[in-house]
């Protein structure tokens, strides 16, 4: 009776022996993606911060090129379907993955912002070079030798370059584009509403004489309003996308999405620990018994 | 065995049970390329080394590929079976002995269809960040669905179903997918050829490399103009374009000039990003194209209306830079275009 019950007693042990081994088998198949997620986890919050130092070096005109920026919002693409690998590992990885999810959406949202940018700051570089040359050009003309628009007979009501005691329409220009270079330049320094309305003065100022002048020369200074126009126009649309981007929703997401899903992981790799320590207890005790079983047996 | 003994070989296993439960995880490596991203290149010939922050960088060799799905992906790029009438493949617009496109300034589809726009080189379009002039498609597997239905007529679904019925297609597909044929397995598998139509080692990569041989004094002036007049705003990167959008007509209107030329209409075609984003400020934008191979793709812009370089070059400086370019200027930037010209790497 007593062996029979000591029979039972073992098989129930290594019953429960093979269902913890089972548990923790299948814990730690779980629990070895978590390697890769955090290293997904990871990769995007490396992204994020690329992509905000790439910005604001861009913007700083350290980065010449929008390759690393690129390269950034495609590894931040990978978020939604990490978003639905977390989802599929169970329902306590629901918060982290709803998080990656937010991160998602968020880059999505971005990605037009981002080529706005790219544009923006493109055509701001584009101007910010070409904008001093053009007032170069027009800064040293020479009313002798260049030809107003009333000796192009384009218009008669231009006055005669010096001749009653008003300056000549190309030392009004040069003077009125050294005004205009100064506030330019002074707002691209500092980009100053009043600076921007002094500018804007400026290039009305300009426009009303540009009829005035050879039809070459107001090409020139169509140019040069251009360009003045886009600096002062991309600069703070610039600045302005910069800012939201580098204080964007999206690396805090990055991080709450990596942490809470590392609280999880490891509250799954504590119980597999647990568990391990269990199934070992218990293979113990199921050898000991049965140790003590055969001892009794042979020796009674 | 003694009980000691057996209880100091069970303390061993919980040890080291428990130590493996409870080791760390190793932090995750950097990927590679990002470190090779942040790290100057050293020139091979002990030149200037390039930095990663440079408007212009070199190619970088081609992307490491499964090379029996690219091999798959190299008959499906040239396989006129698969579109409706049988008589188009990718390879038909996308000719790679000349430079990846067709040469026309609107290439035929099935039945003599022609396209909307312009078609673009493939060779480094593994290195676009987005696909078509309008950059509707973020990826190259989201592009195929429009040349497969606009060009060539015909459905993934009529494609499975010709690829399926065909023993041979179908025994390439099993060897290198393990679901075999399907629609997004033809996708991947044209994308993994497509990543290996790379051409770097242009005299210009060379010469960035620091190789200062590699460009002649007149294709040297070409590149510093090509950089002071503001080309390089837009045309930069390792693809030189490729990687942003941008407005045609910065300083003047093209499309005006090009009506006043005798030239077609503005039409939706030329609406650009704006079919994609619906936002009038996007109306004429276009993603900028790479000028690498530009001297084997005439003609030129999403029209095709610009029969040379020359005139490409001419038309740009006018209408994007406001300024008018001296045939000295002119032809230095054309020689040094045609330095862009890369080696096609031997196919998978």
């Amino acid at each position: 009776m007593k062996a029979r019950a000591s029979f039972f007693g073992l098989a129930f042990l290594a019953v429960l022996v093979a269902w913890t081994w089972f548990a923790v088998w299948r814990l730690s198949s779980a629990n070895a993606r978590h390697d890769e997620n955090l290293a997904d986890l990871d990769a995007l919050i490396s992204a994020r911060a690329e992509l905000e130092a790439s910005v604001l070096a861009a913007r700083a005109g350290i980065l010449q090129n929008f390759d690393a920026i690129n390269r950034s919002v495609r590894s931040l693409r990978a978020a939604s379907g990490l978003a639905s690998s977390l989802r599929s590992q169970g329902r306590e990885y629901a918060p982290a993955a709803d998080i990656v999810d937010h991160e998602a959406d968020t880059v999505k949202n971005e990605e037009a912002v981002i080529e706005r940018f790219k544009t923006n700051l493109a055509l701001l570089r584009l101007a910010s070079r070409s904008f001093p040359g053009a007032a170069d050009a027009l800064s040293y003309c020479d009313d002798a030798r260049v030809p107003t628009a009333a000796d192009a007979g384009v218009s008669t009501a231009v006055p005669d370059a010096g001749t009653n005691g008003a300056p000549a329409p190309c030392e009004r220009l040069a003077r009125k584009v050294a005004l205009l270079r100064t506030d330019v330049e002074v707002y691209v320094d500092s980009p100053r509403r009043e600076v921007a309305e002094r500018s804007e003065h400026d290039i009305q100022a300009l426009e009303e004489l540009q009829s005035e002048l050879d039809p070459a020369r107001q090409g020139q200074v169509g140019a040069l309003l251009g360009h003045a126009r886009a600096i002062l126009d991309h600069r703070p649309r610039v600045d302005l996308i910069a800012r939201d981007l580098v204080t964007s929703t999206g690396r805090a997401d990055g991080r709450a999405a990596f942490e809470e899903f590392e609280r999880v992981a490891r509250h799954d790799s504590a119980m597999e620990a647990a568990l391990r320590i269990a199934a070992a207890e218990l293979l113990a005790l199921f050898v000991l018994l049965l140790g003590a079983l055969v001892w009794r047996t042979r020796w009674r | 065995m003694t009980p000691s003994s057996l209880a100091a070989a069970l303390r061993l296993a919980f040890v080291a049970v428990v130590a493996n439960a409870c080791e760390r995880p190793a932090p995750p490596a950097r990927a590679r390329e990002d470190v090779a991203a942040s790290t100057p290149t050293p020139g091979p010939w002990g030149g200037p080394t390039v930095s990663p922050e440079q408007a212009v960088l070199p190619l970088p060799p081609a992307p490491k590929v499964d090379r029996q799905r690219a091999k798959l992906g190299a008959r499906l790029f040239s396989d006129k079976s698969i579109s409706a009438d049988k008589s188009v493949a990718c390879a038909t617009c996308h000719p790679l002995d000349r430079g990846g496109a067709d040469g026309l300034s609107h290439s035929r589809g099935v039945g003599g269809a022609e396209t909307a726009l312009n078609t673009p080189t493939i060779y480094n379009a593994t290195y676009n960040f987005r696909f078509n002039w309008n950059g509707q498609f973020p990826s190259l597997q989201a592009e195929f669905d429009a040349p497969v239905t606009k060009t060539m007529k015909t459905s993934w679904l009529a494609i499975r179903d010709k690829l399926e019925a065909d023993p041979t297609y179908r025994a390439a597909f099993a060897a290198a997918y393990p679901d075999g044929v399907s629609e997004a397995n033809v996708k991947d598998a044209l994308a993994r050829y497509i990543d290996t139509l790379v051409t770097p080692n242009a005299p210009f990569d060379q010469y960035l490399n620091g190789d200062l041989d590699a460009l002649n004094v007149q294709e040297r002036r070409g590149y510093e103009s090509f950089v002071e007049l503001g080309c390089s705003t837009c045309h930069q990167g390792a693809n030189i374009g490729g990687n942003l959008f941008q407005r045609i007509g910065v300083m003047r209107d093209y499309f005006r000039e090009r009506v006043e030329n005798g030239g077609p209409q503005v039409g939706p075609s030329d609406d650009g990003r704006f079919t994609v984003t619906k936002n009038p400020a996007d109306r004429h934008v276009f993603r900028v194209p790479s000028l690498r191979n530009v001297a084997l793709t005439p003609p030129y812009f999403h029209d095709g209306s610009a029969p040379t370089l020359e005139h490409a070059v001419k038309t740009m400086a006018r209408v994007q830079l406001g300024r008018t370019l001296s045939p000295e200027q002119v032809d230095s930037i054309v020689a040094f275009l045609e330095t862009l010209t890369g080696t096609v790497e031997p196919g998978p």
